[in-house]
């Protein structure tokens, strides 16, 4: 086959490593799936083609929506003026990603059945395209293969094994998924933090400024992946895990976070060429022990609740 | 392996042929999702496999590879004779399975490739991204441009291409080199 005989059917398809597209050729079905360096090639015979099944995706619009209220929000609370433009350059890039999406049309999965297999066509993602490319490939592959007869099609209708209704037959079990440990990580870092958060607050705005902003990264992330494994498990976990998530958002905006801030701000008013790093930070006893004690509270009724919750499933 | 009917795209459910018309505006029984399903001929087509015919007289031919199996045709390759089993169609021509397997390995078959490397966009990409450090630049550009002369002639991808990005490559490695000249040249003027 000489190169000039392809037709492009698509556009490139980009991922983050590569393309996909498809061409026709004179007897054939070209899938080229790069990954830049590479292009991989799959082929289908136009006579063997059985079947192209395209089935409409979800639309992502409330998601977007929301990612770009968010960050409009985001923007108009903030005070600064560094954190207003971050927050409105990364709405405005949401936005215009969420419009071009839009703009594509709506997703869809494209699978070409032969008699050995069933392939994802990754070339046709969406449904403009997906028409557009069976607008091509029906007359092609009726020209090789001809028409199908309604005869035909009743014949092998009733030949094949009759399919009960989906919502009559019964689907299989659902699957024993692992419930995994991270809500567990994350108690036992607040256990652990307990401690760090104490000596931070009781020692220097140095001391401070290495290990707060650590500790509330920690928590925030094991946080969000304790939050979004968390499907499996128990009412009683999902509400300390939910607990425990409010008061890692609100500490460093109402407990310790205040209380090292308003000495920091102290240490470089004092000598603003050069900050006192040594200036003790002025945390009340309150403080301390409030920004100290919900972490151990959590830590410790967390780790009893997920402990009981696993001893629960083993029996 | 076969498969019997057809699935949902989405959920692989199994869709009754009732859906199989063809007509937009059907939705999945399992999932909901909206379908647009065709249907070819070769759905309804019987697989069936030939099976190799045995000799009957002794002077039949047979094949090559099975002596008790009558000959079918022989591979255009090396003309042995080759029943059935052993005959291997592709394009145009038949093969025996010894060529076939020599065949793929020497990439003389274009309809049998399943990859090729796109040297014009590794020349590229040697001659671009190097660049951004510039100490790096020194090595790739020639090497960029012996890429470019190694593999003008390697065949590129299956689908129509253009050397577009062997002529870029070649355009950036030549200024590359000529910056590289050139600030050298300066550095020794400005020290006599």
């Amino acid at each position: 086959m000489s190169e000039a005989n392809y037709r492009r059917l698509t556009r490139r398809n980009r991922t983050w490593t590569g393309f996909s597209q498809a061409w026709l050729g004179s007897d054939h079905l070209l899938i080229v799936n790069s990954i830049r360096f590479v292009e991989r090639y799959q082929r289908f015979a136009l006579a063997d083609i059985q079947a192209i099944v395209v089935s409409e995706g979800g639309k992502r619009a409330v998601w977007q929506s929301l990612v770009v209220l968010i960050c409009l929000v985001a923007g108009f609370a903030s005070q600064s003026s560094l954190g207003r433009g971050f927050f409105f350059v990364i709405g405005f890039c949401a936005l215009v990603l969420a419009i071009l999406d839009i703009a594509r049309g709506p997703r869809c999965r494209c699978v070409l059945q032969t008699a050995v297999s069933r392939e994802r066509l990754l070339p046709i993602s969406r449904m403009p395209s997906a028409r557009a490319f069976l607008a091509v490939m029906i007359p092609a592959i009726e020209a090789a293969q001809g028409n199908l007869s309604a005869e035909d099609l009743a014949a092998h209708a009733a030949a094949t094994p009759q399919i009960a209704p989906a919502m009559l037959t019964p689907k299989p079990p659902p699957l024993d998924r692992s419930i995994g440990f991270t809500p567990e990580v994350l108690f036992g870092l607040l256990m652990l933090d307990s401690v760090l958060v104490f000596v931070a607050l009781r020692s220097s705005v140095g001391v401070a400024l290495g290990l707060l902003p650590t500790i509330y990264f920690a928590e925030f992330l094991i946080g969000i992946l304790a939050l979004v494994q968390s499907r499996a498990r128990s009412a009683t976990s999902l509400a300390v895990l939910i607990a425990a998530f409010l008061c890692i958002l609100v500490d460093p905006f109402a407990l310790s976070g205040i209380a090292a801030w308003s000495s920091l701000v102290n240490a470089f008013r004092q000598a603003p060429s050069v900050p006192q790093w040594n200036l003790a930070i002025g945390a009340s006893a309150g403080t301390l022990l409030l920004a100290a004690g919900w972490r151990a509270t959590m830590a410790v009724t967390g780790l009893i609740v997920c402990h009981f919750e696993r001893t629960a499933r083993a029996h | 392996m076969s498969f019997e009917g057809i699935v949902c795209s989405a959920c692989s459910w199994p869709l009754p042929p009732e859906l199989w018309s063809g007509t937009e505006g059907q939705h999945c029984l399992s999932c909901g999702a909206p379908l647009l399903l065709t249907v070819f001929p070769a759905l309804t087509r019987p697989h069936v496999a030939s099976l190799p015919q045995p000799v009957a007289a002794d002077l039949e031919a047979s094949c090559f590879y099975h002596a008790q199996n009558r000959a079918y045709a022989p591979c255009d390759e090396c003309g042995r004779f080759l029943c059935s089993l052993c005959t291997l169609e592709i394009p145009g021509r038949i093969l025996c399975p010894v060529c076939f397997g020599a065949n793929m390995r020497g990439r003389k078959i274009e309809n049998l490739e399943s990859s090729r490397t796109m040297h014009d966009t590794i020349a590229l990409s040697l001659a671009v991204f190097p660049a951004f450090m510039f100490w790096p630049v020194l090595i790739t550009a020639p090497l960029t441009l012996f890429w470019i002369v190694r593999h003008w002639n390697s065949p590129s991808s299956v689908p129509p291409r253009t050397r577009v990005r062997f002529y870029l490559a070649g355009l950036v490695a030549v200024c590359e080199i000529s910056f590289i000249v050139l600030l050298i040249a300066a550095i020794f003027l400005v020290r006599r």
